[in-house]
Order: structure tokens, then C-alpha cells, then sequence
């Protein structure tokens, strides 16, 4: 593929879920995507048509990881285009876009959504513990704690899309025993490793903003809390709690 | 006036920056830790409040932290939320109320998320039409999505608007007629947000 197709087609991406709907989910979205290669692959408008109706079938998947869904479909629809009867690879694509979408979708959400998005909190909020006690004004300080757990974040995110649509389009078929051999889980279990040294490294700043006895207090907070979420409690049920806890003390007091 | 014109181009900051959520890239910018200390720099840095957007960002994004946008799940805004609350913030509500205004905001939006996508429905089917009668063009895909971004635009801006509009006086309103027992119940309940805010990450973050 070339650098100018993947470009093109790595900066639509970004629009994967502008129409998200419903029924058809990523549908228009994905469409967009591919158009420019599909328009390229495509000679005669009645296939091009044909091609874009298919690509407006239902299709869902973790937008950081369409890249590989859409290199996949970008391989399968250059192989068809090239066929004299090419309903055969037209029915292999379909059918392999609609397994491969879930597939990245189970990956990225844990990935991105319940990995790299808290380890990008749990280092914003390490960072701006920091402020006033380095040498940098505090307006300075949030703008470069920002900018960097930004950076971190989509350095990885934006690698993920852009390598995501080469190695699609290079594994082809073969993406599902490929996509296996990408050591997610390594890598999950080090940003969690990460994130939760960045947390207790928090915890080690407590004592910057208040006295021993509020530390100890706070720890035991966060450790009753902590045992409440192992029951399965969401947040919304803590707060409200907490909140029905809080008033019932003020009124008996 | 209920809401002034700086208020009116803040809230459409915060909707073309809310775009970034789902519609547009999804690089973070638009998550409440994000969003809240940018908003900060925005309004209240001459006020000498910066800080205090930073946290309201920080125990926003805290308490959204274990709603994960799966599938076809419409999670609260947090966009909507911590704009609210920072807009709020700036108006002298008193920051518990802010917050869970905020967060109010941020869940009030779910339906109306909920209708965009169901809306949007016909868009795909308009698309679908043009591409079985060969009528498809490159063109007609970009023009469904302009159309798409700006109804979103357009909701979140009236939302966060007339939610500004309607919900700032009502809270300095309510703040002042309730009773201690509840304002003490919601000021020590806005204490605890980091804490639970920190067991959650410790939650989702303990090595596995």
C-alpha cells in the first residue's frame, strides 16, 4: 500500500465513529475510510457502487484499532478487484470483517478503555501532586503535566491505528492467528503495573498536603472503599451512600 | 441575563471539544481530567481558581472512571459534565454543587446521546439509498458526516446552554433554601469523591 493511500486513509479514520448509529454502528464511518482505496481498486462505477454498499453493512469495533480491519479489507478488496468473478474473496472479506471487528474490539477496550486510559489518570494525577514542589510555575506545570500524559497517551494510540492498517493489510487472511501473536497482555500487564506504582507513589505525596493523622484517615478511607468495590459497588451507589451516611450523622448529631 | 456571552462561546468551546469524545479522533482532550484544568486556563486563571479546575476535572474524570463505553453503551457525557460543573464553578456556585450539577449534567445527556444515535439512523439509510440507486460519490459520504458532527454539535451546545441557563440560579437558589442537614450531607459527600476516586483506580489498575 502506499504512504499516500495509508495517510489518507489513517487520518479518515479519525472520523470512524462520526455517524455511530444504532443499527449499523461504524458503517459510514468505516466506508470513509476505505473510500479513497476502494475508489482506486474499483474501475467501473457499478463494482465501486456494489463496494461501497457492502461497506455499509453493519460493523462495529475499538476505533484505536480499526487500523487492522480496514488494512485487512483494503488487501481483500485490491485481490478482488483483480478477479474476473470475484464474489468468492467478496464473501471470504465480509465474513472475515465481520469476525476480525469484535475480535480488536474485545482487545482495545481492555487495552485502551480499562488499561491505558486509568494509567494515563493515574499519571496526571501523580504529575499535578508535583505542583508547587518543582521549580516551575503552577500554570506551567498543569500545561506540561497535560501535554504529557496527551503525548503518552496517543504516541500509543496513534502507533496502534497507523501500524494497525499495514500489518492489516500485509496479514491479509492470515490476521486472526497474527493478531494472537501480539503480546497484549504483556503489555497490559505492565501499564497496570505502571499506573498502580504511579498510584502509590500518589499515596507516598499525601503527606506534602496534610498532617499524619488525615494521611491515616485517607488510607483508610481508600482501603474501605477499596473492599466495597470487590463487592461489585459502583461509584454511583458509593456517592449516594456516603451522601444518605453523611445527612443521617448530621441529623443525628 | 441567565448566561452571558462569554459563557455563550465557552459552551461552544466545550461542544466543538466534545466532539473529540466519539465523534472525532478520541485523543483524550475531551476527558474531564483533560478538559478540566484546559477550561481552567480558560476562565478562571485571572480569577486565581486554576487549581480548583483542575481538581473539579480530576473528581469528575474519577467518578466516570468505571463507566467504559462498550459496545452500545451510552455512557454520561464527561464533557457536558465537567464544563457544568467548571462553568458553575465560575458563577460562585458553591463547588458540591457544582460537582453534582456537573455530573447531573453529564447523565442528563445519556437520552439525549441515546436519540443523536438513533437519529443518525437515517443518515446511514439516506447513504444506503444513494449507493443502491448508483448515485454514491465520495462527496455524498462527507456530506452525511458534516451533517452528523454539526446536529452533535448543535445538541451539546444547546444542552450545556440552556442546562447553564436553567440549572445556575436554580442551585444558588436551592443552596440557599435547603436545609443544613443536606448541604452538610452534599459538602461532606464532595470530600470523599477523591477517595473513592482513588480506590477505583487501585481497583482498576491492582496487578492481576
Amino acid at each position: 500500500m502506499k504512504l499516500k493511500f495509508r495517510w489518507n486513509i489513517f487520518l479518515r479514520s479519525f472520523l470512524l465513529q462520526s455517524v455511530w448509529n444504532f443499527e449499523r454502528m461504524q458503517n459510514v464511518g468505516f466506508l470513509f475510510c476505505i473510500w479513497p482505496w476502494i475508489f482506486h481498486s474499483w474501475k467501473d462505477g457499478v463494482s465501486l457502487q456494489a463496494a461501497g454498499l457492502r461497506h455499509l453493512e453493519h460493523f462495529n469495533t475499538q476505533p484505536y484499532m480499526v487500523g487492522f480491519a480496514v488494512g485487512l479489507t483494503c488487501r481483500l478488496e485490491e485481490q478482488a478487484s483483480q478477479m474476473d468473478h470475484p464474489q468468492e474473496v467478496v464473501e471470504k472479506l465480509m465474513k472475515l470483517k465481520q469476525a476480525v471487528g469484535p475480535s480488536l474490539a474485545g482487545i482495545g477496550d481492555v487495552f485502551f478503555w480499562g488499561t491505558l486510559r486509568p494509567f494515563g489518570v493515574a499519571l496526571l494525577l501523580f504529575l499535578l501532586g508535583l505542583t508547587g514542589e518543582v521549580p516551575v510555575p503552577v500554570l506551567a506545570w498543569i500545561l506540561m503535566a497535560v501535554a504529557g500524559t496527551l503525548l503518552i497517551y496517543n504516541g500509543f494510540a496513534l502507533w496502534v491505528r497507523w501500524r494497525g492498517i499495514e500489518l492489516g493489510y500485509v496479514w491479509g487472511e492470515a490476521i486472526g492467528r497474527e493478531l494472537q501473536r501480539i503480546p497484549w497482555q504483556g503489555w497490559i500487564r505492565r501499564f497496570r503495573m505502571g499506573g498502580f506504582l504511579l498510584l502509590v507513589a500518589c499515596l507516598m505525596e499525601l503527606p506534602i498536603f496534610m498532617p499524619w493523622p488525615e494521611v491515616a484517615k485517607v488510607l483508610a478511607l481508600i482501603l474501605f472503599f477499596l473492599v466495597l468495590k470487590r463487592r461489585g459497588l459502583g461509584n454511583s451507589i458509593l456517592l449516594t451512600g456516603v451522601f444518605l451516611f453523611s445527612c443521617l450523622r448530621e441529623y443525628l448529631l | 441575563m441567565f448566561v452571558s456571552l462569554g459563557e455563550v462561546l465557552l459552551c461552544a468551546l466545550v461542544a466543538l471539544l466534545e466532539l473529540e469524545a466519539t465523534s472525532v479522533g478520541q485523543w483524550l482532550v475531551s476527558r474531564p481530567i483533560i478538559l478540566g484544568p484546559l477550561l481552567g486556563i480558560f476562565i478562571q486563571a485571572s480569577a486565581g481558581r486554576l487549581w480548583e479546575s483542575a481538581q473539579m476535572g480530576l473528581w469528575v474524570e474519577f467518578l466516570l472512571l468505571d463507566v467504559l463505553p462498550v459496545g452500545g453503551v451510552v455512557p454520561p457525557n464527561g464533557a457536558l459534565a465537567v464544563a457544568g460543573a467548571i462553568l458553575l464553578q465560575a458563577r460562585g456556585v458553591p463547588d458540591p454543587v457544582c460537582f453534582f450539577l456537573g455530573i447531573g449534567l453529564g447523565w442528563g445527556f445519556v437520552p439525549v446521546e441515546t436519540w443523536i444515535r438513533q437519529y443518525r439512523v437515517r443518515f446511514s439509510k439516506s447513504l444506503e439509498d444513494q449507493f443502491r440507486d448508483f448515485r454514491g460519490t465520495g462527496i455524498g459520504i462527507l456530506k452525511v458526516l458534516l451533517k452528523s458532527l454539526i446536529l452533535q454539535f448543535l445538541v451539546v451546545f444547546l444542552f450545556l446552554l440552556v442546562g447553564l441557563a436553567v440549572a445556575g440560579p436554580t442551585a444558588i437558589w436551592l443552596w440557599g433554601v435547603s436545609p443544613e442537614v443536606l448541604r452538610e450531607g452534599l459538602q461532606r459527600t464532595y470530600e470523599v469523591v477523591p477517595w473513592i476516586g482513588m480506590a477505583t483506580l487501585f481497583w482498576v489498575l491492582r496487578p492481576r
